[in-house]
């Protein structure tokens, strides 16, 4: 009985995440256009839409990274690095493309122990306005995304 | 016509009062003060104000100290020194000087001066408990101790004298004289009576540099023979006593009568007795030849009023009342033909009872140093109470006590109330009818029981009283402080060229100037170099210029001058602004500038020579790099250009240092003119050559370690290291971007890295790679673009040389 209950929560949860990638793999194949790096998010700016404020718990950004940093508005996917500072407890962001529902995964886990910390990332754009959506799990913290190249 | 000269005379002449000034004072309290305390006042001034926090003042806890910056001389003031053969005429001491107040006593002041050669300091702080003076005096150095690194500021003890004590002294029982006797009464057409009333016949006080007006006034100080002998024949020492007094008058008169004192120039006469012109032998006719002295020689001389510090030991003062902004008169003193006007007369400066160094009793202090500081207590207040209130009359202030003025006194020219005058002095005709009792020494009874301020006689003549006046005109509705502020507030302005003149000054704001601008070198001899200063803030100034090393060949009025500059060595500029009068006089008011100096080498020119081109070089789109140029010469100045060598119609604005930093969005050709006084000389062109983002594809290499700086040379501390990458590991020319794993080894501080493309002269972009903390190493992915020559830039943020891995595991191209 208890190992029943586990296994379903397992395959709803891969069932998610198989919808979304498979949506993915199915566009491409892409080429890589590498840009000078820049910083195309800084929520310690003051507020704006790729500024501040500082992500709080259990809440969601959508960030406008096309049409910044030289990445064009053809484009299908960015090469970044994501940098997290001031956290204020343990947590994890998720990075993806907006308008999709969040994907059950983590782009940086992180606790409040780090001063900063940063991982290397592929995420894909919508076509929205704001084309990338970043979700903080718990507490406060500040998201930095740097910019390297793009795919289309 | 004058007013009478009045006088305070300290002590009469009869035998009781010589004996009671015998009386032993009021012990002085005396103790150390700790160098930290004040150590603020030699550090840097930020917005010209400092704020010295626990001072302490014995029992009377800690004072929180708020202090400005201010300055004693007026522009172009000098040490006139004539010791019989000749006259030298001195620069002012390099000093710092600072007023203020204790913080919740606006009855307070507080004055201090920093010997910037010794960094000995010497102060005053006055509040409602009592006065306290701290003096500066040298530790006897050990031979130890003999080297040029113990002359700081920190050799010094600091003791703090304290005579509120002495202010405690029941005045009743004694009995004294007044001293003003046979003067003429002079009709006083430069009264200034109190006539102005508000609707509701209140007296209309004068409101200050917090309110619309101030003023401010220019002392000529003169001393004599026997200060100079008193003071241990230093120069320095006469010097010191009289701008320290002029400053504590200053600040006085700045917080009461919103009026700066500073003095034009300091007369010391240092050959011995006779050196000096001073002949007389008491005030009256001391005064006499000061009037006769400067209205004869020196009529045309710019100035406000002329106190004479005198050493002679006539234990008191005398001055003309109301006469500063007036001319001078003829008059007469003592069947002596002079000239009243505004002349003030001090004596005993130098020779208070044998007393005047008031040795500081430090036990632990072999020699005391800097004996003619601040008075130190007890009688020694004397000369500063003395100088503020001969000064004083000069404002057209009377001898009054601390007596709140009754309307009566307000609406009349008389008073016929009495109650604010000391009613001891005959020949002022304010009192109707004189107090006889008073005036032939037989009646203390009427003198206030209160204690004085600046202008009270009685509180002044006996011995003892001294300390037992504040160092105030008292409050806003107290009469001298009403009398003299009313004297400012009505005085017509100068009358030139006569002498005795002040400036009336609007009030603007803090007078803020900018520093000056001027090359820093000049060639010899070379004409027409200029110098310019701007002001931020304080309305349209008034402006002055000195030059030392070179000659002004400009109006120096102005904003901006033209010099001429010497053979060799420096040219040291020196602009001051001043708050200009409304009454159009040219005359400096002093007291309120400002100033900045400025030092220019005179070097000789050497033509301008192109050691190293800027290179051309290509990057990818969006990326900023740095384009620079060797040059030798003199005073070399840069002008960036876009276009080829030799076209000027496109200077780049800001790009005129020796490198500079582009960011075209096409491929873009630059060139430098490097140029000084003796010539230029144009640069090769440099080609900055864009490279389009192009699209690449990926190709997968086996993992490889392309860095690992372990055993070699690390990222240095807050720099950059520049790596070839591409063939390297199997990584293409022309490859745009790589795959790489980056780790930071084991390092010894927290920081970041920042990876960007090559060449090295890229601009660095504001990103980061990878963050990390001290001792933890950690890795991180990402694809870093190459530069269009191979390689990339890693760029350590950290305090700290960082090894640093680059595992490279693909690359776009």
């Amino acid at each position: 009985m208890k190992t029943h209950t586990v296994s379903k929560l397992v395959f709803f949860t891969i069932v998610g995440l198989l919808s979304a990638v498979s949506a993915a793999a199915q566009t491409g194949p892409f080429q890589f256009f590498a840009v000078p790096p820049c910083r195309v998010v800084d929520t310690r700016n003051p507020n704006s839409t790729n500024g501040g404020p500082i992500m709080g718990n259990n809440s969601q950004r959508d960030f406008a990274v096309r049409g910044t940093c030289g990445i064009p508005t053809s484009a299908k996917a960015v090469s970044l690095n994501v940098t997290i500072t001031a956290a204020t407890t343990t947590s994890f962001l998720t990075l993806w493309p907006s308008g999709g529902a969040r994907p059950v995964v983590s782009t940086i886990n992180f606790t409040q122990n780090d001063p900063a910390l940063a991982n290397g990332a592929i995420v894909g754009l919508s076509t929205n306005a704001s084309d990338l959506s970043v979700f903080n799990s718990g507490g406060n913290v500040h998201v930095i995304l740097d910019v390297t190249g793009y795919f289309q | 016509m004058r007013q009478m000269p009045s006088l305070l005379r300290r002590i009469a002449v009869t035998c009781v009062l010589a004996a009671a000034f015998c009386l032993p004072l009021a012990a002085a309290t005396v103790s150390k003060l700790n160098d930290d305390v004040l150590a603020p006042l030699r550090g840097p001034v930020v917005a010209k104000r400092i704020l010295l926090n626990n001072v302490p003042l014995y029992e009377h806890g800690t004072a929180k100290i708020d202090l400005e910056e201010f300055d004693v001389w007026a522009p172009g003031g000098k040490v006139i020194v004539n010791d019989g053969k000749s006259v030298q005429y001195l620069d002012p001491p390099p000093m710092r000087f600072f007023r203020g107040s204790v913080s919740g006593d606006p009855e307070s002041f507080a004055y201090f001066s920093v010997d910037e050669t010794t960094g000995a300091i010497q102060g005053l702080v006055a509040t409602r408990d009592g006065k306290f003076s701290v003096n500066a005096a040298r530790r006897h150095l050990t031979p130890r101790d003999r080297s040029p690194d113990n002359l700081r500021g920190d050799d010094f003890d600091y003791f703090l004298t304290a005579s509120d004590e002495s202010d405690e002294m029941p005045m009743t029982g004694k009995t004294w004289e007044c001293g003003v006797e046979s003067l003429p009464a002079l009709p006083h057409v430069n009264k200034r009576i109190l006539t102005e009333v508000d609707a509701s016949g209140h007296p209309i006080i004068a409101q200050g540099i917090t309110g619309t007006q101030s003023f401010a006034i220019t002392v000529e100080v003169e001393t004599d023979d026997e200060l100079f002998a008193a003071a241990g024949n230093s120069v320095s020492a006469v010097t010191a006593l009289a701008t320290n007094l002029t400053g504590a008058v200053s600040t006085i008169y700045n917080r009461d009568l919103h009026t700066n004192v500073v003095q034009q120039n300091v007369h010391v006469y240092s050959g011995g007795p006779g050196t000096d012109p001073w002949m007389a032998t008491d005030a009256f006719n001391g005064l006499a030849e000061l009037g006769n002295n400067y209205h004869t020689n020196h009529l045309a001389l710019k100035r406000s009023a002329v106190v004479m510090l005198s050493g002679k030991t006539t234990q008191s003062g005398v001055a003309w009342e109301g006469t500063i902004g007036e001319g001078d008169s003829a008059a007469s003193i003592n069947s002596v033909s002079t000239f009243s006007g505004a002349y003030a007369w001090c004596g005993s400066i130098g020779d208070l009872q044998g007393s005047f160094t008031s040795t500081v009793p430090d036990p632990n202090a072999t020699t005391n140093g800097t004996q003619f500081g601040m008075p130190t207590g007890g009688n020694n207040y004397w000369p500063l109470e003395e100088y503020a209130h001969e000064l004083g009359h000069n404002l057209a202030g009377h001898h009054t006590h601390c007596v709140v003025i009754t309307a009566g006194e307000a609406a009349g020219t008389n008073h016929p109330s009495q109650l604010f005058i000391d009613m001891c002095h005959t020949g002022e005709v304010e009192q109707s009818p004189p107090n006889s009792a008073c005036a032939t020494g037989t009646d203390f009874s009427s003198a206030p029981t209160e204690k004085g301020t600046i202008m009270s006689y009685c509180h002044n003549v006996f011995s003892g009283g001294v300390p037992q006046s504040r160092f105030t005109f008292g409050q806003a509705s107290e009469v001298s402080h009403h009398e003299l502020d009313d004297y400012m507030l009505n005085a017509s302005g100068p009358l030139a060229p006569n002498g005795g003149s002040f400036n009336i000054v609007t009030a603007v704001g803090t007078l803020t100037m900018s520093t000056i601008t001027a090359s820093s070198t000049v060639a010899p001899n070379s004409t027409g170099n200029t110098a310019s200063v701007t002001t931020m803030n304080g309305g349209t100034p008034t402006f002055s210029w000195t030059i030392t090393g070179g000659t002004i060949t400009s109006a120096t009025n102005t904003t901006s001058i033209t010099y001429t500059a010497g053979a060799s060595g420096n040219v040291v500029l020196r602009a001051t602004a001043f708050k200009n009068g409304t009454n159009g006089s040219s005359f400096p008011d002093g007291g309120v500038g400002i100033t900045d100096t400025k030092t220019v080498t005179i070097v000789t020119c050497v033509a301008p020579a192109i050691s190293t081109q800027p290179q051309s070089v290509a990057v990818p789109a969006g990326t900023g790099v740095t384009l620079s140029v060797g040059a030798t010469g003199t005073s070399l100045a840069f002008q960036w250009f876009i276009g080829t060598s030799g076209v000027t119609t496109t200077p780049i604005g800001g790009g005129t240092a020796a490198s500079v930093n582009v960011t075209p969005s096409s491929t873009t050709t630059y060139w430098v003119r490097v140029s000084n006084s003796c010539g230029s000389v144009d640069s090769a062109s440099a080609t900055v050559t864009v490279q389009a983002v192009a699209a690449a594809n990926f190709f997968l290499l086996a993992p490889c370690r392309v860095l690992d700086t372990r055993g070699g040379a690390p990222v240095p501390a807050n720099g950059v290291m520049n790596l070839v990458l591409t063939g390297k590991c199997s990584v293409a020319a022309g490859a745009t971007a790589a795959v790489v794993n980056v780790t930071v080894v084991s390092p010894a501080v927290g920081g970041l890295v920042t990876l960007y493309p090559g060449p090295a002269n890229t601009v660095k972009p504001v990103v980061s790679t990878i963050n990390y903390t001290a001792g933890r190493t950690l890795a991180n992915n990402a694809r870093i673009t190459i530069g269009v020559d191979g390689s990339i830039n890693i760029f350590n943020a950290a305090g700290t040389p960082l090894d640093f891995l680059i595992d490279v595991s693909g690359y776009f191209k």
